[in-house]
């Protein structure tokens, strides 16, 4: 497998968890609108190729398919000015894809490889959790800028998603920014604050990967809704929208300062 | 550490590797006989081969995977090895001792790096 050029495509990010059920995709989706908000074009692909949820975050209605160009290739689809492709695309909802790892492999290559992208800023790969051979197929196939990690507060999230951290490091690729779900419960009539799954996860989390704490994201019953609905938060002008916001504007400094330095190969009879 | 720039030089047979920390050369054959693969190590110390006769071997291509390392494909078939750089840069500050290792195993077993020919032993250096 050799590293490829993404035609199309100016920046590669990876969001990536350890763990499953840390509202990988929500975010993803929801960084998605903020970066589209702050005039950057967007791409998703969702490489969650065993549980594919992006379709359904920006509502894009079952059974919809992208479309062929010549006999190899795909034109993404565009949700609310978001690019996307997924598997979800190409199968219908009650299909579980039931492979081995080198069947998803090769079909996440086809998904990254044959989607003819439209001039994307940052192409945003909603990765699956864990740390298998999708994430192995990523890193040795895909022009990775960078990754961003999601966790949530608890203990057993932060243990996973290390983990995560971790396989990046061995693979050079560099950790944009984590970002703490659920940090946090709001009461909607008090404004009480409440650190259901504690306190300062993230933030020691950003310390062990040095990295930026990107976002602390507070439980809210609204994201879900609007999750489910097919129109991410972010795309509104709300309290989650700001600090989606200031998490877009962080990643975009990121990746403006992350020039990345390649070994250049050559070759020469002497 | 990530090399700057790696040439390799196809007549003399020679990769030129680039480091922040200095520049190394390690020979085709070297890269080979120490190839990360498992058909070279193994898997988790279980199999594996010495090669050996490839004094002469080339290498027609290398890619770059992901952001760690490169793919080196031999003129003798070889490609599954991936070499990452930290793996390069361990390779070239052991050079010397990985090789001595490498050419005493080639003597206990008999075999020789030039390719299609037998080492006959008269004697063992070791006096054994």
């Amino acid at each position: 497998m050799s590293t490829k050029t993404l035609q199309g495509v100016k920046h590669l990010v990876a969001v990536a968890s350890g763990k499953g059920g840390v509202g990988k995709s929500t975010v993803t989706a929801n960084l998605a609108a903020a970066l589209t908000r702050q005039g950057k074009r967007v791409g998703i692909l969702d490489a969650d190729i065993y549980g594919p949820s992006q379709a359904m975050m920006l509502g894009i209605k079952a059974g919809t398919r992208p479309e062929i160009i010549g006999e190899k290739q795909m034109k993404p689809l565009t949700a609310q000015g978001i690019q996307m492709n997924s598997m979800a695309l190409l199968a219908t909802d009650d299909t579980p894809m039931v492979w081995r790892g080198p069947m998803a492999s090769g079909a996440l290559q086809q998904l990254l490889f044959s989607t003819v992208w439209d001039d994307v800023d940052i192409l945003l790969i909603d990765m699956p959790p864990g740390t298998g051979d999708i994430h192995l197929t990523l890193t040795q196939a895909a022009p990775l800028d960078g990754a961003v990690v999601v966790t949530t507060p608890q203990d057993i999230a932060l243990i996973d998603a290390r983990k995560g951290i971790e396989m990046f490091k061995k693979v050079s690729v560099p950790i944009l920014g984590l970002v703490e779900n659920m940090a946090y419960y709001q009461c909607p009539s008090c404004g009480n604050k409440d650190a259901i799954f504690g306190e300062g996860a993230g933030k020691r989390l950003a310390e062990v990967a040095s990295a930026p704490l990107l976002a602390q994201i507070p439980l809210n019953r609204q994201v879900q809704e609007r999750a489910d609905q097919g129109e991410p938060i972010a795309f509104d002008d709300s309290l989650l929208n700001d600090v989606y916001g200031q998490a877009a504007a962080q990643l975009i400094n990121q990746l403006a300062g992350e020039p990345e330095q390649t070994a250049s190969i050559s070759f020469s009879d002497d | 550490m990530k090399p700057t720039n790696l040439q390799f030089k196809r007549k003399s047979r020679l990769l030129a590797i680039t480091w922040p920390d200095g520049d190394f050369e390690l020979s085709f054959e070297f890269l080979r006989v120490h190839s990360p693969s498992a058909e070279v190590k193994g898997h988790g110390g279980i199999g594996g081969q010495l090669p050996f006769g490839k004094q002469d071997v080339n290498v027609e291509k290398a890619e770059p995977a992901g952001n760690y390392g490169i793919r080196i494909y031999f003129d003798d078939g070889h490609n599954s090895g991936i070499y990452s750089f930290d793996t390069l840069h361990e390779l070239a500050h052991n050079q010397e001792e990985l090789w001595q290792h490498y050419v005493e195993q080639l003597h206990e077993k008999g075999l020789a790096r030039a390719p299609e020919s037998q080492v006959v032993t008269l004697f063992s250096p070791k006096g054994t």
